[in-house]
């Protein structure tokens, strides 16, 4: 049928023609990391994996911001989305919409409002300000709980009528059900807080706790700027090769049907 | 039974709810408060004067220009771009390059800032083509990922759609504008919300290339309420603020009503 027409090639290739378009950029990351002064060298890499004290320093505040959030705002959105999906209760449409727009605001939106509680609570500048307002977000609570609704409620009724406590449902029976999504929710979290630009500038002031993310540019590495742009892109990117699949799925989750 | 489930899912519920009254909702509406009143040392209430100079500002018109701009722009074209995408994706398994279509969503915006510089110049990128250039990698950066979402949806229509598609003897662009569009339409509303909300991450892509003061074109809402918030004007920023929650508040619920009814009608 239509699979084999000169229609499908043209479709085939201009897949094809995005695809690449799309690989460029790393593409000439990794063409300039590996040129200085237009001959091929390692001089670059050499230069941000030995010399650069600072890159390590940014690059390490970069993975705990972002292990501190997953940490935080997995559990907690498991045990919302939980609720919210699985329970009846009054409010509950009201606090989802609340929910999907919060995730919709952008940062700037709700920076008067984080900046207020994290002075009250004397954690500007410290590593508190930038892993709570994240942990906290709505997203995750958002993506497990679009999941959750499309579980089976008559397993959960089931292992209500043999006697396991709501503790044990969720350990033992939702967990593993969900598996996927938290898996969906930890690649998209962390492709994200990786990439945190916003947040930094505004709730920090020390250098020392700066992520990688918001320090990465020429101004700052110079002629080894692509290494570093590099360097720094590995950790998502091999998460993304690992979990594509996951990524795929998330993405799709978050479309409301 | 009933009644006894419902508190135990609104106590499972308690400590996201805590964090994000703690964190968004209360101080958003202390911060409420800023937008009546005038004076840093001692407040006094102003009524919706802030509200007249925020909309008299030429700045503040500028930067929500640009935005109006730009999504007028870049969401119609990303949304045509993934579409066109997901109908070939939908029917192959494409792997390799549905691994590069996600790429550019992958990589961090610093990095990608970095490539972007290289690729262009830093000329270019200042000059008349910063907006074009922008919506480039606006497009480079969303159009895979509104297109998984797309191709979800496309692949879980009923087969009988596409055969009935092609037994019709329509080309294939007829399928798509009588059948799958309107089949789609739900998504689709859908995907323009996740277009828009990617739009204000866009910010991070922008201000890693052009820091604090961009090109003229490019100067965004975020950039408004950055410079706000640098000069401490907490009454302009919490009002600008105001009217962007309220401006997507309402565009959220009109999409998620419509949404509503026209998959009633398309049912």
């Amino acid at each position: 049928m239509w699979n084999k027409g000169l229609g499908w090639k043209i479709q085939r290739a201009a897949v094809s023609a995005a695809a690449v378009a799309c690989l460029v950029p790393a593409g000439v990351l990794l063409f300039g990391s590996l040129r200085v002064n237009g001959r091929f060298s390692l001089r670059q890499y050499e230069e941000i994996l030995l010399g650069s004290k600072e890159f390590f320093a940014w690059f390490w505040n970069s993975a705990g911001y972002t292990a501190g959030i997953l940490a935080l705002c997995v559990p907690v959105a498991a045990l919302a989305a939980y609720g919210l999906s699985l329970h009846r209760f009054p409010g509950r449409n009201a606090l989802l919409f609340l929910y999907t727009l919060l995730m919709l605001l952008p940062f700037q939106a709700t920076v008067v409002a984080q900046y207020l509680t994290l002075r009250s609570l004397g954690l500007l500048d410290t590593p508190a300000a930038i892993i709570l307002p994240c942990a906290f977000g709505a997203f995750g609570t958002f993506l497990l709980t679009q999941f959750m609704r499309g579980l089976d409620g008559e397993i959960l009724e089931a292992a209500r009528l043999d006697g396991a406590g709501g503790g044990r449902i969720l350990l033992h029976i939702v967990c593993p059900l969900c598996k996927p999504a938290i898996l969906s929710l930890v690649t998209l979290q962390a492709i994200s807080c990786w990439s945190m630009v916003d947040q930094p500038v505004v709730f920090l002031r020390s250098e020392a706790l700066l992520p990688l993310s918001q320090r990465l540019s020429g101004q700052t590495f110079g002629g080894a700027a692509f290494a570093a742009a590099i360097l720094y892109a590995v950790v998502p990117m091999l998460l993304y090769l690992c979990c594509q699949k996951a990524l795929e799925e998330g993405i799709s989750l978050t479309s409301i049907q | 039974m009933q009644a006894k489930t419902g508190r135990t899912g609104l106590l499972l519920f308690l400590p996201s709810l805590a964090g994000v009254c703690a964190f968004y909702v209360l101080p958003f509406l202390s911060s409420l408060y800023y937008t009546f009143t005038q004076g840093v040392s001692e407040p006094r209430f102003v009524g919706l004067a802030n509200f007249r100079d925020l909309l008299d500002s030429p700045v503040f018109r500028h930067a929500v220009g640009n935005t109006a701009l730009f999504l007028i722009l870049g969401v119609p074209l990303a949304l045509a771009c993934a579409l066109l995408l997901s109908v070939a994706l939908a029917k192959g398994s494409f792997s390799w390059q549905r691994w590069a279509l996600l790429l550019p969503f992958v990589l961090p915006a610093s990095s990608l800032a970095v490539a972007w510089q290289g690729m262009w110049g830093r000329e270019a990128l200042s000059g008349p083509a910063a907006l074009p250039l922008t919506l480039l990698l606006y497009l480079l950066r969303n159009a895979g990922c509104l297109s998984v979402i797309l191709t979800g949806a496309i692949r879980a229509l009923p087969v009988e759609y596409q055969e009935s598609c092609c037994l019709d003897g329509g080309g294939e662009g007829r399928c798509l504008v009588h059948v799958l569009i309107p089949l789609l339409s739900p998504t689709l509303l859908f995907a323009g919300i996740v277009a828009v909300m990617n739009y204000f991450l866009l910010f991070r892509d922008v201000y890693m290339l052009y820091g604090d003061s961009p090109p003229r074109r490019l100067y965004m809402l975020q950039h408004f309420m950055n410079s706000s918030f640098y000069r401490l004007n907490y009454q302009r920023l919490s009002a600008a603020a105001f009217l962007t929650v309220l401006t997507l508040s309402a565009l959220v619920a009109a999409a998620l009503l419509l949404q509503r009814r026209v998959k009633r009608h398309v049912e």
